[in-house]
């Protein structure tokens, strides 16, 4: 005896695939919404009714199922039923066609089964997926992604309107590093000319940049610059369409920033080890990197540690020049600060205590950023003591060639 | 002058496009059933199949008219059963009204033509991990009536028997797993009938980077005609895949 469900509820079939009884889930004839309901039931480990009223009425003792999702189920409600889960074999292909059959002549025509079929499993599939998105990790990629974005954008832009700002007040660009104060300054006074000696509101200006800078020495220098250099007359029009840019690019610095503590806030919520010794930036980027926490929780350290440098390990892995020392973990202070010697095993270091953290904070959230953080330092410490100095340099000699592929 | 110059290629090139567009289909030729290969004015010849569901273009490929039937493009850099075609696939062995378990069936781009060649009678069980792609795959679905999607991991079979229940025709894998040999026996077994047909692309890359891919795929072939499938074509996909064989054969434990 063979129980096998299908789409539409369990069907009892003998060896050679014959049907003995089945039960629809809810009514005579399969509806969608029941269907649904006793699928869902299915993928919670839960036994549906029919089930049970199936296996009552027929009165069996003992049944060969294909999954070992039914054989669990039926274990939980029925404690005396003997159940042998079966995976292979010439049996199991004849009742699937036996199934097959059923299914065909339960429907009129094969056709209506699979109309019923993707109506239903689009729907349930839908509802899976709309589970999928309210993931925090999800939140934490799109955010990250964004944020690189945004900085990308910003720089492209600001080099643009320091060019072209450039050509109205040189010198301007060459005192002001700040991209933010020179898109401040640009929207604020626009037209340098305001701030000359002939302008009648010279000092409210004045004022105005003084504000911005909140420093007097680099205002002189500003106004110093003005007087030797003399300014290219611009347009009212000119000089909106320089502002409206400048406008647009400080709302993007804004948005950033917003993000930038959006970000932050998500990230110490759901990984507070990993933002504690990585910083959100970097955690997110290894959260995106891996697909998502739980996957960065499954990998091992070393893999961890070059994250981001697929090209080289690859590279390394063929047989061709050295394999990385970090990926993404170069941006973290610790690594790109120290000298080029102590970077491979400080980043080591750092990629052991972020597979911790990772972990903790999905498995059992737990908050051990602050001990991770001191161990952390303390190796730290004990690196830059030990390799104090660089390693000799060794003569280079020219390797062998790696022969080539022969080509036909 | 230079000015003058890219105005002038942007607009002719527009010009090019758009009459690419409207050229005109001068014979379409049935190399398998379902499978056509579409000739236009210029010589040109394209894999095409016969849409389904009219007006609709799944991955953004050409839609083509003639005699009142539309065609689809089917295009060999997006699909590797599209590629193994124009390789010199000896026989397609998909009919109508087949039921196919499509492992790792992704966005639904090859399943698009699949869909097209078995019909409204036929069935494929799509089974795809990642939810990304699902989302894709779902609106392909809900126009393309014989798509199931199925959100499972094709390493368990038994997470997803309990829907399918009955048995398949013919299976088709594309999963870049290192594993993807043994998951795609796994699969045969629990619901390919005897005698059903099997495809299974394997990517030499995701089994191992480093090791030539000849020997790579000499090792799956063994791992697969071990385990009961008798491979009856082997196709490298080069220049569309890189690195890519696809292996079909017959399910006969």
């Amino acid at each position: 005896m063979w129980l096998i469900s299908t789409i539409v509820g369990p069907v009892i079939l003998d060896d050679n695939g014959n049907v003995i009884s089945y039960k629809i889930y809810g009514k005579e004839k399969p509806s969608l919404s029941e269907v649904i309901e006793g699928i869902k039931k299915l993928e919670k480990k839960e036994c549906p009714s029919e089930f049970e009223t199936l296996i009552k009425e027929q009165n069996i003792d003992r049944i060969k199922t294909d999954s070992e999702i039914i054989a669990e189920i039926l274990k939980g409600t029925f404690s005396k039923l003997k159940i042998e889960v079966v995976y292979d074999g010439p049996e199991l292909t004849e009742v699937r066609n036996g199934v097959h059959k059923f299914l065909e002549r339960l429907f009129g025509t094969y056709e209506k089964y699979v109309e019923f079929a993707n109506a239903t499993l689009v729907e349930i599939t839908r509802d899976k997926l709309r589970e999928v998105g309210e993931e925090p990790d999800k939140m934490i990629i799109q955010a990250i992604t964004m944020i690189e974005e945004l900085t990308e954008a910003t720089n492209a832009l600001m080099a643009h309107l320091r060019e072209w700002f450039g050509i109205v007040f040189p010198e301007l660009g060459k005192i002001i590093d700040d991209h933010r104060k020179f898109a401040t300054i640009v929207y604020e006074i626009g037209n340098p000319s305001r701030l000359s000696a002939e302008s009648k509101d010279r000092e409210e200006y004045v004022k105005k940049l003084e504000q911005i800078l909140g420093n007097k020495k680099t205002v002189d220098r500003i106004l110093e610059a003005l007087e030797t250099s003399a300014p290219v007359k611009i347009t009212d029009k000119d000089e909106k369409e320089l502002r409206s840019v400048a406008k647009l690019v400080l709302d993007m610095f804004n948005l950033r920033d917003d993000l930038e503590t959006y970000l932050q806030e998500l990230m110490e919520d759901t990984c507070p080890n990993l933002t504690k010794l990585a910083g959100p930036t970097i955690g997110a980027k290894l959260i995106r990197k891996t697909g998502g926490l739980r996957q960065l929780a499954l990998k091992p350290a070393s893999t961890i540690q070059v994250l981001g440098a697929e090209k080289a390990l690859f590279r390394a892995l063929r047989g061709k020049g050295t394999p990385p020392k970090h990926g993404i973990l170069f941006t973290h202070p610790f690594v790109f600060r120290a000298p080029w010697w102590q970077r491979g095993k400080i980043a080591r270091t750092l990629a052991s205590k972020l597979a911790i953290a990772a972990r903790v904070d999905y498995f059992s959230k737990e908050y051990i950023g602050d001990e991770l953080w001191n161990e952390l330092l303390q190796r730290v410490e004990e690196i830059k003591k030990k390799y104090a100095k660089p390693p000799p340099e060794k003569m280079k000699r020219p390797k062998p060639r790696l022969r080539e592929k022969k080509r036909k | 002058m230079t000015q003058v110059c890219s105005l002038l290629i942007i607009a002719l090139s527009v010009i090019y496009f758009r009459w690419c567009l409207e050229m005109k289909i001068v014979s379409v030729k049935e190399i398998f059933k379902g499978v056509f290969v579409v000739t236009d004015e210029l010589g040109t010849e394209r894999l095409a199949t016969r849409n389904l569901v009219a007006g609709v273009s799944v991955y953004g490929e050409r839609l083509m008219n003639f005699q009142g039937v539309e065609y689809r493009e089917w295009v060999p850099y997006r699909s590797k059963l599209a590629a193994a075609i124009i390789n010199g696939l000896k026989d397609i062995r998909i009919s109508e009204g087949d039921r196919i378990l499509y492992l790792g069936i992704a966005s639904g781009t090859t399943s698009s033509h699949i869909s097209d060649i078995i019909g409204p009678k036929g069935i494929i069980y799509g089974i795809e991990f990642a939810p990304r792609p699902m989302r894709d795959l779902v609106a392909v679905a809900q126009k393309r009536k014989n798509i199931i999607p199925l959100l499972k991991d094709a390493r368990k079979p038994y997470e997803y028997a309990y829907i399918i229940g009955e048995s398949v025709d013919g299976i088709y894998a594309d999963i870049a797993q290192p594993d993807q040999s043994e998951i795609f026996i796994r699969n045969c077994r629990m619901f390919v009938r005897t005698n059903g047909y099997g495809f299974i692309a394997i990517k030499a890359r995701s089994i191992d980077v480093a090791r030539p891919p000849e020997k790579i795929f000499e090792e799956q072939k063994k791992i697969l005609e071990s385990n009961g499938f008798r491979i009856e074509e082997e196709i490298r996909l080069d220049p569309y895949a890189k690195d890519h064989i696809m292996f079909i054969g017959r399910w006969k434990p």
